[in-house]
């Protein structure tokens, strides 16, 4: 984050807010003049044109295969819901195509994924923060400059280290983790190349607590720990909910790590991995259950996406920086 | 603990979430351990100690994820990898190989990586995305920005160009791929080709025509980044001081250059934020090429490359790592080396900010 207005204040509000200039002063007639017929049809037109291609999978996803192989999926019905239970329940007892255990794997990777990172960072920022010590500042600095090393870099041997530990030479300075083959293998990795944003957001914004907080705690005797645990928790709900919200939709949407460290195992491998696998498969014959199959991956993430937007946006503008 | 190693691998759904808030539950007791060690020690004079408590769990992740795994695929880019004897069966005493790999090989690797078409095709196309991504889906999250500033209805005009920021690419693909889709005995034509039809260009032949699949990619990528975009100007343009643009009315500007001079400059640190951000996702595009299989069609690029190279390597018999994971991971210290521009731009801006508090 380059601009210190895009700091999310501990208050929790949206960042960078202004009390609206009404339309009858000078900006609002500078706006006005923007806004033109002609700014109206660009938004128009921008609008329409980003909304087209989900609004056409949605449509699609209920379009029996018949209609599908004779017309463009503006042509509308008949619609059916057979792909959508051929997917979940099954359909006719046949539950082979179920993407539910797929959406299952998603779920048990994303939710270590998000919480470990959001503790583990929480305490780093504490420290870096609150606790006076020497070269702090250079080892957050270091942290955020993290940010350089590309998935591509660490996922493979991290996957070589959660298959067979540490070892130099004949002498072992790891064992194995004994994560292989469990999804563990995927939110452990998730978990280490999120800390560097995490701990990025979370000592941006305990450095807005002011500081009389905890030195009138520290005067009554609190420790540390007491003062994290008690005192600054609370305090953090709204960054560690912007965090949590941003890690949630990056994990779930996404590939890479997902396809290195499931090492392609099915009964490992998140939603992501799987529609990515029927692309695939489904070039050929049987594309027609594609459409369901990608509105049912994204149904998660864009619910939580619109019941939170709000926390997203403050995540994102607050943290923009992730590599 | 075999209980314990069935729980991991369990199979059902009840197995596998149960055992996903094992984990938390278990993390998060040793944290409040660690807390409560934090409490034991001296409270006055030993700081150092409990700073260092307090680091020790990231400390922990960030060496096994991040700089444990770098150095090894920095080492793993200069050194060579095992070598197995030709026409040997692989047998339980005997393991084929003729060199167990790992020794240094210099510049080699590198020397492959830029001497192969492959490659460097991979590179070029990476070098389009980073110049052409980022720079539309800023302007057009610009424009889209200033258009809908407080019309009614603004924030529902976001909402619609900020929803792809929650599809996944793969999903996305997929949605891309109906509207692109070529028109055949079996399928009706995508609305693309439709619409292109029209006006009696197309059909446009994605992803089999190879001189193009690169930019339709990038169309993707443009629908999915220029809501981030939106939202993150957006903010920057409401935060734009009255007083500046009121002067500049007082002056005689028109709305046009109360634009150009005003608002640009007042919301530039953001405008850089933004395309940096962008370039850095473009810079490591792998979903996106991969979901299209756009690497048959000439659309390949380093992060999926290397991806490829790992894959196809298949799996070492010794620790050396066969040829792939050498090539794969030079590859990966290729993307690294573009990334580090950005990233020392944002490191800079960020100390320069703190400086400024």
């Amino acid at each position: 984050m380059t601009d210190t207005e895009l700091v999310i204040p501990p208050s929790g509000n949206a960042p960078v807010t202004r009390v609206p200039v009404p339309a009858d002063t000078s900006v609002g007639r500078v706006r006005s003049a923007l806004t033109s017929r002609a700014a109206s049809l660009v938004a128009l037109v921008i609008g329409v044109l980003w909304t087209i291609p989900t609004a056409g999978i949605f449509i699609q996803s209920f379009r029996p295969k018949t209609e599908q192989d004779s017309a463009g999926w503006w042509h509308g019905g008949p619609f059916t819901l057979d792909f959508y239970r051929q997917l979940t329940t099954g359909l006719h007892g046949n539950n082979a195509s179920s993407l539910l255990p797929y959406i299952t794997n998603s779920l048990a990777i994303v939710i270590p994924a998000a919480i470990i990172p959001m503790a583990v960072a929480a305490m780093a920022a504490y420290a870096l923060v609150w606790i006076d010590f020497k070269g702090r500042d250079w080892i957050f600095v270091a942290i955020f400059a993290l940010q350089v090393v590309p998935l591509q870099v660490a996922a493979v041997p991290l996957l070589r280290f959660v298959v067979s530990g540490w070892h130099l030479g004949s002498t072992t300075i790891v064992p194995s983790l004994g994560l292989a083959g469990t999804v563990g293998a995927v939110w452990l990795a998730h978990a280490c190349f999120a800390l560097p944003l995490a701990v990025f957001l979370m000592h941006n914004f305990m450095s807005e607590i002011p500081k009389d907080i905890l030195e009138a705690a520290r005067i009554d005797g609190a420790s540390h720990g007491q003062i994290f645990r008690t005192v600054m928790l609370p305090l953090l709900r709204p960054a560690l909910a912007a965090f949590g919200i941003f890690q949630f939709l990056w994990v779930w949407n996404d590939l890479f790590v997902g396809s290195v460290m499931s090492g392609g195992s099915d009964t490992i491998s998140p939603i992501t991995v799987k529609i990515n696998n029927l692309i695939g498969a489904t070039s050929g014959a049987g594309g027609e259950v594609l459409p369901a199959a990608a509105f049912i991956s994204i149904v998660v993430p864009l619910i939580v996406f619109l019941s939170l937007q709000r926390f997203f946006v403050r995540g994102l503008l607050a943290g923009s920086v992730k590599g | 603990m075999s209980w314990l190693h069935d729980w991991a691998h369990a199979s059902g759904a009840f197995g596998k979430l149960s055992f996903a808030l094992l984990v938390v539950i278990a993390f998060l007791a040793v944290i409040g351990l660690l807390l409560l060690l934090v409490d034991r020690s001296p409270k006055r004079g030993q700081e150092k100690v409990q700073a260092f408590l307090f680091l020790l769990p990231a400390f922990v992740l960030i060496v096994i994820g991040l700089l444990g795994p770098i150095l090894t695929t920095a080492i793993s880019s200069f050194t060579s990898a095992e070598v197995r004897k030709k026409n040997c069966i692989k047998t339980a005493v005997n393991s084929c190989l003729q060199s167990k790999g790992g020794s240094w090989t210099g510049l080699d690797n590198w020397r492959w990586a830029f001497g192969n078409s492959d490659v460097i095709h991979a590179l070029v196309n990476t070098l389009k995305w980073t110049l052409i991504a980022p720079i539309v889906a800023t302007l057009v999250g610009l424009a889209y920005a200033v258009v809908i500033d407080r019309i009614r209805g603004e924030a529902f005009a976001k909402a619609l160009v900020f929803l792809p920021t929650a599809i996944s690419f793969v999903g996305a693909s997929v949605i891309w791929g109906l509207m692109y889709k070529q028109p055949s005995e079996n399928a009706p034509s995508g609305l693309i080709n439709v619409v292109l039809g029209w006006v009696g260009a197309g059909p446009i032949n994605f992803p089999t025509n190879n001189s193009t699949t690169t930019y339709w990619l990038i169309v993707v990528m443009i629908w999915i980044q220029a809501g981030f975009a939106t939202v993150l100007l957006s903010a920057a343009i409401k935060g734009v001081p009255t007083e500046l643009l009121e002067a500049a009315r007082i002056d005689g500007a028109n709305a046009w250059q109360a634009f150009r001079k005003v608002t640009i400059p007042s919301i530039r640190p953001t405008l850089i934020v933004v395309l940096v951000t962008i370039s850095v996702a473009t810079l490591k595009v792998f979903d996106l090429v991969q979901a299209f299989g756009a690497n048959q069609h000439g659309g390949d690029t380093l992060a999926n490359l290397m991806f490829t190279t790992w894959k196809q390597g298949g799996i070492a018999v010794g620790g050396g790592g066969t040829v792939g994971d050498h090539h794969s991971a030079t590859l990966a210290m290729i993307i690294f080396l573009l990334v580090i521009p950005f990233v020392a731009f944002q490191v800079r801006q960020m100390v320069r900010t703190r400086a400024g508090r």
